[in-house]
């Protein structure tokens, strides 16, 4: 394989190796974390209704937000 | 959430609420501008950025039960009267406190429903809705509508009159098809919102039970009618062309069949 062979378009998409380490990062994550990406990305919920969904503070929506992001991003292993 | 001092610089906490835009504007103010002057900022509000374009394109592949979970569990606690009163006009009521609880057989239900539909799984496209998510919402809506005047925003007995409101409302006219001689007068009808989009609803009824029927235009093809029930409520859906069904109502799924065959069979 070439490095012509990946073009720009490719770059948020992820192969599928990629998506599997994804996967298994998801099933560490504690659930708490878990639980406020899915509503954040996927439901595109406000952090104020992440905190009455989940019925934590918005700090902790916050908070918990961040590290699960932080976490998987090792994983993803963007580069800026 | 400790701020020792002035920030001098970003917590990954604040980067990732200044890109989800939670930031007050002038918290934001300050993160935009110390961006502008801080490389090692800068490449981490970079690389977060990254992970989270990632995350979004990504994560709906991901179909864990709890993720299921946490988006049927969204649909229920959109609705203010499940989450916080104790009187809701529902087959089952509990005791509330507070926080929704997640009614256990309602995931599964709607897993076997999505597993039994066939051809219809995940549609992974962006902007289109997986059956079971459109199942939460359409539950969810059902519910609503049973509390008082929620029910419907036109108010007849006669088609002529509730045909006719949708125009102006939405930008297509569902079938309001006359079945009081069969035992299923009608009630009325309303705009709702599912899937982020509104939908007509026309409302029929049963003795005391009163039957919601959703509809919307679809791009996709036809599908034979789906059953489901879940906490008290039955719901049949389908596709036929070019529309989109849905019946819900707690009326007992021998007659609700039969109320949807008349409906899909009829003009009007």
């Amino acid at each position: 394989m070439d490095a012509s062979s990946f073009s720009a378009a490719d770059s948020r998409a992820i192969d599928e190796s990629e998506r599997e380490n994804l996967a298994a990062a998801l099933d560490r994550l504690p659930q708490e974390f878990r639980e406020v990406l899915v509503l954040r990305e996927l439901q595109e919920l406000s952090y104020k209704e992440i905190a009455r969904v989940t019925g934590v503070p918005v700090g902790t929506v916050m908070s918990r937000l961040a590290r699960a992001r932080d976490r998987l991003r090792r994983v993803l292993k963007r580069t800026a | 959430m400790t701020r020792m001092t002035q920030t001098i610089h970003a917590t990954h906490e604040a980067l990732s609420a200044y890109i989800d835009g939670e930031l007050t504007p002038d918290r934001a103010r300050e993160i935009a501008e110390h961006l502008t002057a801080c490389g090692p900022c800068s490449a981490e509000y970079e690389a977060l950025l990254a992970t989270v374009a990632a995350l979004r394109a990504n994560l709906q592949h991901y179909e864990a039960p709890d993720v299921l979970r946490a988006r049927v569990r969204t649909a229920i606690a959109a609705t203010p009267s499940l989450s916080e009163s104790d009187a809701v006009s529902a087959p089952n009521p509990r005791p509330r406190r507070g926080r929704w609880r997640w009614p256990a057989g309602l995931a599964a239900a709607l897993l076997v429903s999505a597993a039994l539909g066939s051809g219809v799984t995940m549609l992974a496209a962006r902007g289109t809705t997986a059956t079971r998510d459109v199942g939460a919402e359409v539950l969810a809506s059902h519910v609503r509508s049973l509390m008082p005047d929620h029910l419907t925003d036109v108010q007849s007995s006669d088609q002529h009159n509730v045909k006719p409101w949708f125009n102006g409302r939405l930008d297509y006219s569902p079938t309001v098809p006359r079945l009081e001689d069969q035992g299923f007068p009608l009630v009325g009808g309303r705009v709702d919102y599912v899937g982020g989009r509104p939908v007509a609803v026309v409302v029929y009824s049963r003795r005391q039970h009163m039957i919601n029927v959703f509809s919307w235009p679809t791009r996709l093809g036809d599908s034979p009618m789906m059953t489901s029930s879940t906490n008290g409520y039955n719901m049949i859906h389908w596709r036929s062309q070019g529309v989109e069904r849905w019946v819900i109502s707690d009326l007992n799924a021998n007659e609700l069949s039969s109320f949807a065959a008349l409906l899909s069979s009829s003009r009007g």
